[in-house]
């Protein structure tokens, strides 16, 4: 019986022939794969390549690329082109690339593991196809699993974006509206009807420019000036304060709540729950 | 202990080096360098301790009998660095002449040498205080 110092050898044997040459084989051919891919793509970077597959496993990066060179070209008012070869093969190459070549090669492999039940490595250049299926296909999947969410809330952000401008747009619309009301009303006579006689004081908001469509408006006199609160109608908690002196001159900003049709929720869990009631 | 020189384990540890050496490079330098190409200096030396890392893990795993097939698979790893990537490689030395790529393959080669024969020597370190343990 060995003692348990000799159980415990002091260098491995036959270390050097633990490798399969099955192993080494697809080991190596994969590598030259990966740095074939890396030697091409280098190349397109620095431009000595008319073709460049810069966003060739983003096939949608492509055509939104060409989406805002066509939206560009719209709005310099020069005729829209139409798209090159190199684009044209870029989107279709991403797509035959990471929507069926490398799901194939990944789903086959799983499938032939899924019914022999015993490792695919028996065949080198099966598996090393599988490994360059999935190498293609979960860097893509995650980097679309990680988008599409992202993308969903941007899109809502910028939906919500626009809406929200307008609405501020409208109610300081309402607050120049009074700032000039107010500067008639001290230019005018005391003995005319709504005039201050060279002062603010006393000063009322005229029904019509008190509520609008878009806001409600408040005044209170402070000093020389007149403090005026606008309030929008849609998001009750979305108000502008602004001081008006007796010639009209608004100042002194301040600015409430947040300038969106609807307050979005914040925090992780009510972005979340937008995301998907969005859906 | 096997002394001849092992074909299998050259081939393995030129591509471990490219795995785990020149993609995870490549992929700090896409990280770093685009933004601040100034650090490319900085990322040279930091893939030369790198590939000394790696060296001394593959020759503590293999308990230091592949020393100069590390050796090996790191002098052809650069060599094909050399050739075909060394606008990566090698961007912060601009006019490079053939005396520095041979300095630097030769320090490259002795880095790989000297990592897996220090993992080798902390394997064996490792097993005789395992032994010590376990015959006290």
């Amino acid at each position: 019986m060995k003692s348990k110092i000799e159980d415990i050898p002091l260098q491995v044997e036959g270390t050097k022939d633990e490798l399969s040459i099955r192993f080494i084989t697809s080991f190596l051919l994969t590598t030259l794969i990966a740095l074939a891919v890396i030697y091409v793509w280098d190349l397109a970077r620095l431009d000595r390549m008319n073709f460049s597959p810069r966003f060739f496993v983003l096939p949608w990066v492509v055509a939104a690329g060409q989406e805002i060179e066509n939206g560009l070209n719209e709005f310099s008012g020069r005729p829209l082109e139409p798209v090159s070869l190199s684009i044209r093969f870029s989107a279709l190459g991403g797509m035959l690339l990471i929507a069926v070549l490398g799901p194939t090669l990944f789903l086959l492999e799983m499938r032939a593991r899924a019914i022999a039940r015993h490792s695919s490595l028996a065949s080198w250049p099966r598996s090393t196809a599988s490994i360059v299926g999935a190498v293609i296909t979960i860097p893509v999947v995650s980097i679309i699993l990680l988008a599409a969410p992202i993308q969903k809330v941007m899109f809502y952000e910028l939906k919500e974006a626009g809406p929200g401008q307008r609405n501020t747009r409208d109610v300081v619309s309402g607050l120049r509206r009074i700032a000039w009301d107010v500067f008639q009303y001290r230019v005018k006579p005391k003995s005319m009807a709504n005039g201050g006689g060279g002062s603010v004081a006393g000063y009322t908001i005229p029904p019509d420019l008190a509520t609008t469509p878009y806001a409600h408006y408040s005044v209170s006199p402070k000093g020389e000036s007149i403090e005026v609160l606008g309030r929008s109608t849609r998001s009750p908690s979305v108000t502008i304060t602004i001081s008006v002196d007796g010639n009209g001159s608004m100042s002194n900003w301040r600015l409430g709540g947040e300038f969106r049709d609807e307050a979005p929720p914040t925090g992780f869990w009510s972005s979340l729950k937008r995301l998907f009631l969005s859906y | 202990m096997e002394s001849k020189f092992s074909a299998k384990w050259f081939l393995t540890a030129f591509c471990l080096f490219v795995w785990f050496q020149f993609v995870t490079t490549f992929l700090l330098k896409g990280l770093i360098v685009s933004t601040i190409p100034s650090e490319m200096n900085k990322l040279v030396a930091i893939g030369l301790v790198w590939l000394f890392v790696i060296a001394l893990v593959l020759g503590y795993r293999t308990a230091g009998t592949v020393v100069w097939e590390t050796t090996g698979g790191s002098v052809l790893y650069m060599l094909m660095m050399v050739l075909f990537f060394n606008r990566f490689w090698l961007a912060p030395m601009k006019n490079i002449y053939l005396d520095r790529l041979t300095g630097l393959t030769l320090l490259v080669g002795a880095l790989a040498f000297a990592g897996s024969w220090l993992g080798g020597k902390l394997f064996q370190l490792s097993r005789r205080q395992e032994i010590k343990a376990v015959s006290q």
